[in-house]
């Protein structure tokens, strides 16, 4: 019977379909668009990650510094930083010399590093290695170095060739400012050669690379403390930064005081997390606006069924009264009529739902759906029940 | 049949209450067509929808086949035992004839095949002939649309058949078709025919005639009593 009714009345139920389908459509968007600023949301620690780098007071080292080694480790173990940059400079020549005959013989660059990002100026394309091979060798304590193309060419060096370097490490000191000391003498392999390095400024960074567990064994051979020059990391969880912060002022770090002194100490923690914040707070806010709409949403829908219901079956009600008359029960007249709306709705979700699917994902399109034939049909059927309440049987008596 | 003693029915609006119908006793029996004469507001119809249990009298007991009326599910009441005859036919616009005369059937759950036998043989006594029933009940003259909703009436199986002013919107043709179904029905099947009418045609063929006066109600005629 149902049916029957929607294929007989044409028109009203192609514009319940339509009505559906629109609905459907108009609620994917909205939902795929709270979906969409979520996902960005979510995504955004890696879009945007929050870099972080130690220095001096008042900022103006990032390098060049005394990090002690515990700390860097504290901070490792908690989970709370990620991709850490750590280098350890050093001077050293090559084989071994007198401590007087410095002058002469300690005149290469050293540095110590975990990986290829942490020295300023060199990327990964300027070392001869696959990424694979990079990333082995800055993990890997092995006795092996990357040296500059310009000082292999002017040394007559080869890939391959083992080189004695005689390591001296700097003593940073706020009173009598650079200092050297010797450290050990290494026997290393040069594993690849890397384009010069340079800073800003035109200053030769670097002459050879080891793998930063390399130069720590040696501090640790010869007892002598460990403390890096250069820190750098990305915060593990943005979204956690008030801990974050405080658990780096555990630790002791400091925010930078641009009006504090010169210092070699690492002990500011600058973060460069202002886009971050700001990106953050815009999604929230638009995901937390558009999110407050969405049980207005769902009550301006049960009222649009039960509207659209009711102005699409007044012109039946003397159907329903008639039903009635013909000892249909109450219950079931408001379940015919509802059935027949939800008949409708169906392929009109189906529709929509189609639609829908050209611009959101499969799983929201469904839950939009959900949300649509719930709300929808809520509305038709306390249309449908209120309908049935208001029949008065007795309007069929005496009516010409 | 259907026994009604001292029967009232008071309607209570926010500015008046009115008393529709006064303490009506009456004995409709089966196999007679009562007619319910009367001027309008005097209460006919009130008390052809306190019959039909459209609503319940205010005090009095309405009693059919030894049970009240209140007692009843008056839903169950109206599909299977009472059916109505309307002024204005009221056949659903949406269905056919054959499917407006299968419909108090299909809601009792009869299959299709025995609703259709039963709805064409129906069609058939009424006098609608084959090519009327697959049409919609605008497509029909009054008096076929009046004979489709006799049809329908018998179709849910009740015995008794509750008419409002059947004739009311017919020619004097069709008006002598619906009598005389309405006659053979109590005549011929043992129906319970109650028909309130303005109609002097109606009341003249009818066996019993009823008067309603300010809600009084009062046995003019009764032909089965001689």
């Amino acid at each position: 019977m149902m049916i029957r009714n929607i294929s007989r009345s044409k028109k009203k139920s192609t514009i319940t379909i339509l009505l559906v389908m629109l609905l459907t459509v108009v609620l994917n968007a909205y939902i795929g668009n709270i979906a969409v600023n979520m996902s960005q949301l979510q995504a955004l620690p890696d879009a945007v990650p929050v870099y972080c780098q130690i220095t001096n007071l008042n900022g103006t080292r990032a390098s060049g510094l005394v990090i002690e080694e515990s700390l860097i480790r504290k901070m490792e173990d908690s989970g709370c930083i990620k991709d850490g940059a750590y280098t350890i400079r050093m001077m050293g020549g090559i084989g071994a010399f007198e401590l007087e005959d410095w002058k002469a013989n300690l005149n290469l660059f050293i540095t110590g590093a975990n990986r290829v990002e942490a020295i300023p100026g060199l990327g990964a394309e300027d070392i001869a290695l696959s990424a694979g091979e990079q990333e082995a060798f800055f993990r890997s304590s092995d006795e092996k170095c990357i040296v500059s193309s310009s000082l292999m060419k002017e040394r007559g060096w080869k890939i391959g060739d083992t080189i004695q370097l005689n390591l001296y490490y700097y003593i940073y000191d706020d009173r009598e400012g650079i200092l050297c000391r010797p450290l050990t003498l290494i026997d290393v392999e040069i594993a690849a050669q890397m384009e010069p390095v340079f800073s800003a400024d035109g200053q030769n960074v670097t002459d050879i690379l080891l793998p930063l567990k390399t130069v720590q064994a040696c501090f640790e051979s010869q007892g002598i403390p460990c403390s890096m020059d250069s820190a750098s990391f990305y915060m593990a969880d943005p979204f956690q930064m008030n801990a974050f912060k405080d658990y780096m002022r555990e630790l002791g770090f400091l925010e930078k005081a641009p009006d504090a002194g010169d210092s070699y100490k690492g002990i500011a923690l600058t973060m460069r997390d202002t886009i971050f914040i700001s990106s953050a707070e815009n999604l929230e806010e638009t995901v937390a606006v558009m999110e407050a709409f969405f049980p207005p949403i769902c009550i301006f829908l049960v009222l649009i069924g039960g509207a659209a219901s009711f102005l699409l079956t007044i012109s039946r009600k003397k159907e329903i009264t008639l039903m009635r008359a013909l000892g249909v029960s109450a219950a079931r007249c408001a379940a015919v009529m509802w059935g027949e709306q939800m008949l409708l709705t169906l392929p009109g979700l189906l529709a929509g739902g189609g639609i829908s699917l050209m611009f959101g994902e499969l799983h929201t399109v469904l839950a939009t759906c959900g949300v649509v034939f719930l709300a929808y049909m809520a509305g038709v059927l306390g249309t449908m029940c209120w309908m049935v309440h208001k029949t008065s049987i007795q309007i069929l008596l005496g009516e010409e | 049949m259907i026994k009604i003693e001292n029967v009232s029915y008071t309607y209570q609006s926010k500015y008046q209450t009115m008393k529709a119908v006064k303490n009506a006793t009456y004995s409709f029996e089966p196999g007679v067509m009562y007619a319910i004469t009367g001027r309008s507001g005097s209460g006919k119809s009130t008390l052809l929808s306190l019959l039909a249990g459209l609503d319940l009298p205010t005090s009095g007991t309405i009693c059919v086949d030894g049970e009240d009326i209140r007692s009843i599910n008056r839903d169950v009441y109206r599909m299977k035992k009472a059916s109505m005859i309307y002024q204005a036919f009221h056949l659903f616009p949406l269905l056919t004839v054959m499917e407006n005369v299968t419909f108090p059937m299909e809601i009792q759950k009869l299959p299709g095949n025995q609703a259709k036998e039963r709805a064409a043989s129906l069609l058939e006594k009424v006098g609608l002939k084959e090519d009327t029933w697959r049409k919609f009940p605008h497509m029909l003259s009054g008096g076929e649309q009046q004979r489709a909703a006799v049809a329908r009436a018998v179709a849910a199986g009740g015995r008794i058949i509750l008419a409002d002013e059947p004739t009311g919107n017919l020619d004097s043709e069709n008006e002598e078709v619906i009598i005389e179904l309405l006659k053979g029905l109590a005549h011929e099947d043992g129906f319970v025919v109650i028909v309130v009418t303005h109609n002097d045609t109606v009341a003249e063929a009818a066996d019993a005639v009823l008067k309603m006066s300010d809600g009084e109600l009062s046995e003019v005629r009764n032909d089965c009593k001689k």
